[in-house]
């Protein structure tokens, strides 16, 4: 490409030889922007004559010069541009500039879309809440077909969830015991290292360890897998064949993690007490005496407590996670957003649930 | 060399290394429109694949633009296939992107074009195809015969040389059906683009093709100039063209 331009104030002209085109597309549009941006220079006629080539990028570019040369209140004229490619330019067609909303009629639209989307959601998920409750009674509600998936989602969020639980209620038990102890030493009452494991891990670290690790397992499969469903519209194909989702879908799920994260808690708080023991031997303080405190310092109403919170986080987890993924809409990225939506959201309504639990039973115990 | 726009020799082509469909030869010339029909299970879309550098050949080779595609090296086969556009049969559009910057992507990432020019261009292609308004939506928001056309303006967004379309008009209604066709047909006609289209619409095949072959697991069966492709006695061509249906239609009317 060849350009060859003379500007004269107020008037210039400049001419393009060669190929008006992708390859020379950027050199051209800078040189000529130069003339959009030059005061001096209150138009400009560019003379097309020689042009050998253009393609898209070319014609884009002359309709977006002529754009910019009308936002600095210039005029662009093409001349001559030769009739065998000035057919080509049908291949870009000029199109009005973007619309801009009114002043202040974005943010409106926005608070109200917003605003519309919470109501609809609130409802969705009240629905969906109703109507778990309503088939976990239905004499309907665990036919054999059911009752099979409701075994299969058990020993996928119980069973197999056994090691990382394991491991991590163990880690938590040996931390309680170390730094309970490094702190109680200093008063001479390391020997009380065994209620701070016991109690901690009992009414505290199990059920809430447990749930976090079940929500970012459990919670994210399960709106990751309804969400997949939703988006290739199977869970529309299942209410076109008269089946409801939230019989066939929810309500194994729900039962399934009621039953597993409880039972995973509990495995949790025996492992964390286990790993604690394992510390204050190793802190030299008599077992059989940790053990008989540990057991003194535990009543029955500990571990309602535990369980209590157990349950609580399930249906937080699955009601999330079910919510979640059947209100996917799009294509593989809300499937991403809503699977990661469910791990912070349950995560968060769990710590939420636990601190309100614990303040109500302590308050309650008090009184 | 030849002057072909893409020539397969000898193709065998599959997955896992079985071969779906065997002995592919034929070549298209440039501004050519070629249109592929075949059975479900045919390997239509695996040939294609191969012949847009996606899917390695078992046997055979794949030549494009004069150049054999396969045995250039990865940098080499890349510079080639920036001549190529692909519109993908589920429309294959990034989700996380608005439908103006899906077909801003290619121009933004291969071309050093400005921006301003890009998006020009980008918003000239989604009105050529009627779905501009929709440039702010994102491919979940549409419907899946807008984001068709989407992928289109988004494949064709760089001129391509070559363009492979799998399905294009599968649907579509009518109406967009005929569109896609005439933009394909825009494209070969302003920019010489070769334009290779499996599809099973048999409106679509009578709108744009030039050239049609058949395909089978044994490889080409059929391989025609359109109008002889239409009249051919192969039993799979008469039932796609519908011919007897045709001809006693044609007998009834007054």
């Amino acid at each position: 490409m060849s350009d060859d331009r003379n500007a004269e104030a107020h008037t210039g002209t400049a001419s393009i030889e060669g190929a008006l085109d992708i390859a020379h597309g950027r050199e051209i549009y800078h040189r000529l922007m130069a003339f959009a941006e030059d005061a001096g220079c209150a138009s400009l006629a560019l003379n097309l004559e020689r042009v050998t080539e253009l393609d898209s990028v070319g014609v884009a570019l002359l309709f977006e010069l002529e754009k910019s040369f009308a936002a600095h209140g210039k005029r662009l004229e093409l001349r001559g541009l030769p009739p065998r490619l000035a057919e080509r330019m049908a291949l870009v067609p000029k199109v009005p500039p973007p619309a801009a909303g009114a002043p202040g009629a974005r943010p409106l639209a926005r608070v109200a879309k917003v605003a519309a989307r919470w109501q609809h959601d609130s409802l969705a998920l009240a629905e969906l809440v109703v109507d778990s409750a309503r088939y976990t009674f239905s004499r309907r509600s665990l036919s054999t077909s059911r009752l099979a998936a409701l075994v299969d989602q058990s020993i996928e969020m119980g069973a197999n969830g056994v090691p990382i639980v394991a491991l991590l209620s163990a880690l938590v038990g040996v931390v309680l015991a170390f730094q309970g102890a490094y702190q109680l030493q200093r008063f001479g009452a390391d020997m009380f290292v065994a209620e701070v494991v016991s109690l901690g891990m009992v009414r505290e670290f199990g059920p809430l360890i447990t749930a976090i690790i079940v929500a970012g397992r459990t919670g994210a499969a399960i709106a990751a897998e309804l969400g997949t469903m939703a988006v290739r519209e199977e869970i529309d194909a299942l209410r076109a064949l008269g089946i409801d989702p939230v019989a066939f879908l929810v309500l194994p799920r729900l039962l399934a993690i009621t039953l597993a994260l409880p039972a995973l808690t509990l495995f949790s708080m025996v492992i964390g007490m286990v790993a604690g023991l394992g510390v204050t031997s190793l802190l030299e303080l008599p077992v059989s005496a940790v053990l008989w405190r540990m057991r003194d310092a535990l009543v029955l109403d500990d571990f309602v407590l535990g369980f209590v919170k157990s349950v609580l986080f399930a249906w937080l987890i699955g009601i999330t996670g079910c919510f979640l993924g059947l209100s996917t809409r799009g294509g593989p990225t809300a499937v991403g957003k809503q699977t990661t939506r469910s791990v912070v959201v349950g995560i968060f309504l769990i710590v939420v649930c636990d601190s309100a639990v614990t303040t109500l039973w302590t308050l309650g115990l008090d009184e | 060399m030849s002057d072909a726009a893409v020539r397969a020799q000898r193709l065998a082509c599959g997955y896992d290394g079985r071969a779906r469909v065997r002995g592919v030869d034929f070549s298209i010339a440039p501004a050519e429109v070629l249109v592929i029909v075949g059975g479900s299970g045919s390997g239509k879309s695996t040939v294609l694949k191969t012949l847009a550098g996606l899917l390695p050949p078992i046997e055979g080779s794949v030549e494009m633009l004069g150049e054999n595609l396969y045995s250039l090296s990865g940098a080499g086969r890349r510079r080639l296939l920036r001549s190529v556009g692909v519109l993908f049969q589920a429309d294959a559009l990034f989700g996380s992107m608005t439908i103006l910057e899906n077909v801003c992507l290619p121009a933004r990432e291969l071309t050093d074009v400005p921006d301003p020019v890009v998006v020009e261009l980008a918003r000239a292609r989604l009105s050529l195809v009627g779905i501009l308004e929709l440039a702010d939506r994102t491919p979940g928001e549409v419907s899946g015969g807008q984001a068709k056309r989407a992928a289109l303006a988004r494949a064709t967004v760089l001129d391509p040389e070559i363009l492979f379309c799998d399905e294009p008009t599968a649907g579509l209604d009518p109406i967009a059906a005929a569109d896609v066709d005439r933009t394909l047909l825009r494209l070969r006609d302003l920019v010489g683009t070769t334009v290779i289209a499996v599809t099973h619409d048999v409106t679509s095949v009578e709108r744009i093709a030039d050239r049609g072959i058949l395909l089978g697991p044994e490889g080409v069966l059929v391989d025609e100039r359109i109008d002889a492709f239409e009249r051919s006695d192969h039993p799979f061509l008469e039932a796609f063209f519908d011919r007897s249906r045709r001809a006693r239609s044609g007998t009834e009317a007054p």
